[in-house]
């Protein structure tokens, strides 16, 4: 492929045609290459360009934008035209869009609206965000058990011939409930006089639209699936989720799981600083909280500290090892959870991974860190406790990083919830008792 | 059902196993495998038919799945991978001992030996290494009904087709059209009549990301991967996308926790993320013998005052979790869009900073309350509340920085951020509270 992309280079273009032949380059190029472009030109040509589209085009290419890019050039349109627009989109991506809108001006719009088109979309925005219906398209193609191959055909012409997509064809019963699935390649195959009963699979995997959207993405990297069925509490079929909504599920958690482990939210980052704060303070007051037992647990050994001062410069290092082993394993817990590789039964299988971790980060940096110690302070006891004590705190770190993300999912709740921050702090807690005690014990007597 | 499969293995009741299981989805078979010993795994997959023992092979990972072929027969083996699917099955033969995976070749057809070879040039992470050779290709002067007789002989082996590619006598590229217009034609129309010549494609030396990221952009279910002549290699299907997501987003996640990219999977021990990871902490080791090396200068104050030992875990911690906060922010923000220009960068830094600010108030006020009523030394108090302020402050700023002048240098930021930031934080901890303290100290001689 070229460096610059197919839409960049539609962009260098559209400014040097009359307006009319840069509308039907517009319509001619994909629509992702059209929406591509149009960004990239003047915001002011661009909405001119994009009132003169015929609303199928104008529809497709409005897809491909962001939100807050749909809503400014949706504006650009006068009302009659923009229902039209709307109308002609795909129904999930005409929901999200409606939600994104002035709610006066979302409502105008549905009222101008043919009533079973809005009908259609009121119907996905009762679902609420995050789950399996806020995710589906409703259309899908339907037919029934006792249809022919040619019946078949002929309807899968008629319903929603603008929806490329569609690779899946289902079968329903009289009461609209999922009994089956066709594929086209089967379709195509078959006698065109058998019936649809002859080629049917029954293997569908289907949720229920109330499914959480996390457990969706789930089963698609497990079955590998193109496209889902969403059902409701009766097996009705509703509408059907496709892979690429999947992907930006996928990346919104693992977005939500970054800023979770660091005790933080998506929301906060875009806030202004005080509010920022504010949003991230309780989990650095947990923190505080937690650290004000170490200070405390340390300070029980405060006649050690005057005797031995070398205790506390190499507090902090063993206090940082154990931080960093710990926050690492329970960030890959968690991504485990997320993708379904990790259930709470392989509790066993995890701990045994990460204390063998533990153990072969525990040889290689137990001895460097007596090397430098001997190095430094020229006292082997110290340097031999020390290289011990790193031993047992990242035993104790691997213990607890696997520990919480266990408990947290055991007890429902995500294990992303500000991990981070408590399992750097409670193993500050337990590295300074260790260490100190060690020394007190061994050294000190 | 599952549960039931799982009883019958362990009860070695293996005919009736054979029954179940095959009616049970390859996934989950595969995760039956998982819970088993090496031994018993390899008696299901023995009690399977080949084709159905396949795909669950093409489920495991490879440190599950090797053992399994190299306990087979050679026939046994060969049978096995001519029933995967292309690209598994090159993933496969590519783990497996190299004279092994010769003598499977060797027994295979010709050009089924050539296709897997070909798949093996391309590493994994490529287009090439995502590809399948199973498509469905026809010559551009065939009509309608020869693609639908190619598509029944190529039966049910293939994953999804939803498109039907059209080659000229060269192999390259000419067109493309869907089943769905398959379906709408009339059957004597010519292929090139009905194909599309827009299509997109990638070359096999492509990142799978940036071919995911194709597929997506364009809405395809199938994105076609061609040589630089045009000649048409293999197919990425649209199912490898959440795949190739979630592999993305992990890596993007533990580098915004300050880690090092390491995918959990259920399988024996996994011996090259253990050696990555020793690396990773060898290196958090060297850069935390700051801590030290800034301490003994202090030594005379710390001696005078061991109170301050007490808290300074209390510093290093909050300054480093306030710095990580900032860097997942900051670290996404980088991986999501191009790199900010200098004048967006300065204001995220200064933003971050004013948060750190509030923060380290907040928090410093605390903590200063806490010390105040516990020690009631009031200079120590706020000796902390100023040290907080100041740490928090550049510890949040240095998080938004460090990624930044790191991909400015052409380093990847998502790699070695975290080590950075960790050290700076602990750096900028000690000098604003232990420093301070020395400072104070110095100022007038009378005890803290």
């Amino acid at each position: 492929m070229n460096d610059r992309s197919m839409g960049m280079r539609l962009a260098d273009r559209l400014p040097h045609m009359a307006p009319a032949e840069a509308i039907r380059s517009l319509e001619q190029a994909r629509p992702a290459d059209a929406a591509e472009a149009l960004r990239e030109i003047e915001a002011p040509v661009a909405r001119l360009l994009f009132r003169g589209l015929r609303s199928e085009s104008a529809a497709l290419i409005l897809e491909e934008f962001p939100p807050e890019l749909q809503e400014t050039f949706l504006a650009a349109v006068p009302v009659s035209a923009a229902t039209d627009v709307v109308e002609r989109m795909a129904s999930d991506d005409a929901a999200d869009l409606l939600q994104e809108l002035p709610s006066e001006r979302a409502e105008a719009l549905l009222d101008a609206m043919a009533p079973e088109e809005a009908e259609r979309i009121e119907s996905l925005l009762r679902w609420p965000e995050g789950t399996a219906g806020a995710l589906m398209a409703t259309e899908t193609i339907v037919v029934r058990e006792d249809q022919t191959i040619v019946e078949t055909m002929e309807a899968i012409r008629r319903q929603h011939p603008e929806s490329d997509s569609a690779y899946y064809i289902y079968v329903v019963d009289e009461g609209r409930r999922l009994t089956g699935v066709l594929s086209l390649r089967d379709l195509i195959t078959a006698p065109p006089d058998a019936r649809n009963r002859s080629i049917v699979r029954r293997d569908v995997h289907a949720v229920e639209a109330t499914t959480d959207q996390e457990e969706v993405a789930r089963r698609f990297g497990k079955y590998s699936l193109l496209a889902m069925p969403v059902t409701d509490g009766d097996g009705r079929l509703l509408g059907v989720v496709t892979v690429d909504d999947v992907a930006d599920v996928v990346r919104e958690e693992a977005d939500e799981d970054a800023y979770r482990l660091a005790g933080s939210t998506p929301e906060a980052e875009q806030a202004a600083p005080l509010r920022r704060a504010v949003i991230r303070l309780p989990w650095v007051l947990v923190g505080i909280g937690i650290e004000i037992v170490a200070a405390k647990s340390l300070s029980l050994f405060a006649g050690s500290l005057e005797r031995l001062l070398e205790l506390a410069y190499f507090l902090p290092v063993l206090n940082s090892m154990a931080g960093n082993f710990g926050i690492q394993t329970v960030a890959t817990l968690v991504r485990a959870f997320a993708s379904g590789e990790l259930e709470t039964r392989d509790f066993r299988h995890a701990l045994r991974r990460e204390l063998g971790m533990a153990g072969l980060v525990a040889a290689v940096c137990g001895l460097v860190i007596t090397a430098v110690v001997f190095g430094w302070e020229r006292s082997l006891p110290l340097a031999l406790v020390t290289g011990g004590a790193m031993v047992a705190a990242l035993v104790v770190a691997s213990l607890l990083a696997v520990g919480i993300p266990f408990l947290l999912v055991r007890f429902g709740s995500d294990p992303a919830v500000a991990s981070g921050p408590v399992v750097t702090t409670s193993l500050d807690v337990v590295t300074g008792v260790v260490y100190m005690s060690l020394t007190t014990f061994l050294l000190l007597r | 059902m599952l549960d039931r499969a799982r009883e019958l293995l362990q009860d070695r009741r293996l005919p009736e196993l054979q029954a179940i299981a095959a009616k049970l989805h390859p996934a989950d078979l595969a995760e039956i495998l998982y819970e088993v010993d090496e031994a018993d795994r390899l008696k299901l997959v023995l009690v399977l038919d080949p084709q159905r023992a396949a795909d669950v092979l093409e489920e495991l990972p490879a440190d599950l799945s090797v053992p399994i072929v190299v306990r087979l027969s050679d026939e046994q083996a060969t049978d096995l991978i001519l029933e995967m699917e292309s690209d598994e099955a090159a993933d496969l033969l590519g783990e497996l001992p190299v004279d092994r995976a010769r003598r499977i070749l060797q027994r295979m057809r010709r050009e089924e030996a050539e296709e897997i070879r070909e798949l093996l040039r391309y590493p994994e992470t490529s287009a090439g290494g995502l590809m399948t050779t199973d498509y469905v290709a026809v010559r551009e002067h065939l009509r309608a009904a020869d693609a639908i007789e190619e598509l029944r002989r190529i039966g049910q082996e293939t994953e999804i087709p939803y498109y039907v590619y059209v080659v000229d006598g060269r192999g390259i590229l000419r067109g493309v059209f869907s089943l769905r217009d398959l379906l709408a034609a009339q059957l004597d129309v010519p292929v090139r009549e009905m194909m599309r010549t827009d299509f997109v494609t990638v070359r096999p030396e492509t990142d799978q990301e940036e071919a995911a990221r194709t597929i997506e952009k364009y809405d395809l279910l199938a994105l076609p991967v061609t040589d630089a002549g045009g000649v048409l290699l293999g197919i990425i299907t649209a199912d490898d996308l959440v795949r190739v997501a979630e592999r993305e987003a992990t890596a993007d996640v533990l580098s915004a926790a300050g880690g090092i990219p390491d995918a959990y999977v259920f399988g024996p021990f996994p011996w090259p993320a253990a050696r990555r990871r020793v690396a990773w902490m060898l290196i958090n080791l060297l850069t935390a013998f700051v801590n030290p090396y800034l301490l003994r200068t202090f030594h005379i104050v710390l001696e005078r005052h061991v109170v301050l030992v007490f808290f300074l875990p209390l510093v290093l911690a909050t300054a480093g979790n306030i710095g990580t906060q900032s860097l997942s922010g900051a670290v996404r923000a980088l991986l999501a869009s191009r790199p900010p220009h200098r004048g967006a960068l300065l204001r995220d830094a200064g933003e971050e900073a004013l948060t750190g600010l509030w923060t380290g108030l907040g928090a410093g006020a605390l903590v200063s309350m806490v010390v105040w009523l516990w020690f009631g030394d009031v200079r120590l108090a706020g000796l902390l509340l100023l040290a907080m302020v100041v740490a928090l402050s550049i510890a949040a700023a240095s998080g938004v920085l460090v990624p930044a002048v790191l991909h400015g240098a052409g380093a990847d930021p998502a790699v070695s951020s975290g080590p950075l930031v960790t050290t700076i934080s602990d750096a900028i901890g000690q000098l604003s509270y232990v420093g301070l303290a020395s400072f104070m100290l110095l100022q007038n001689g009378g005890p803290l």
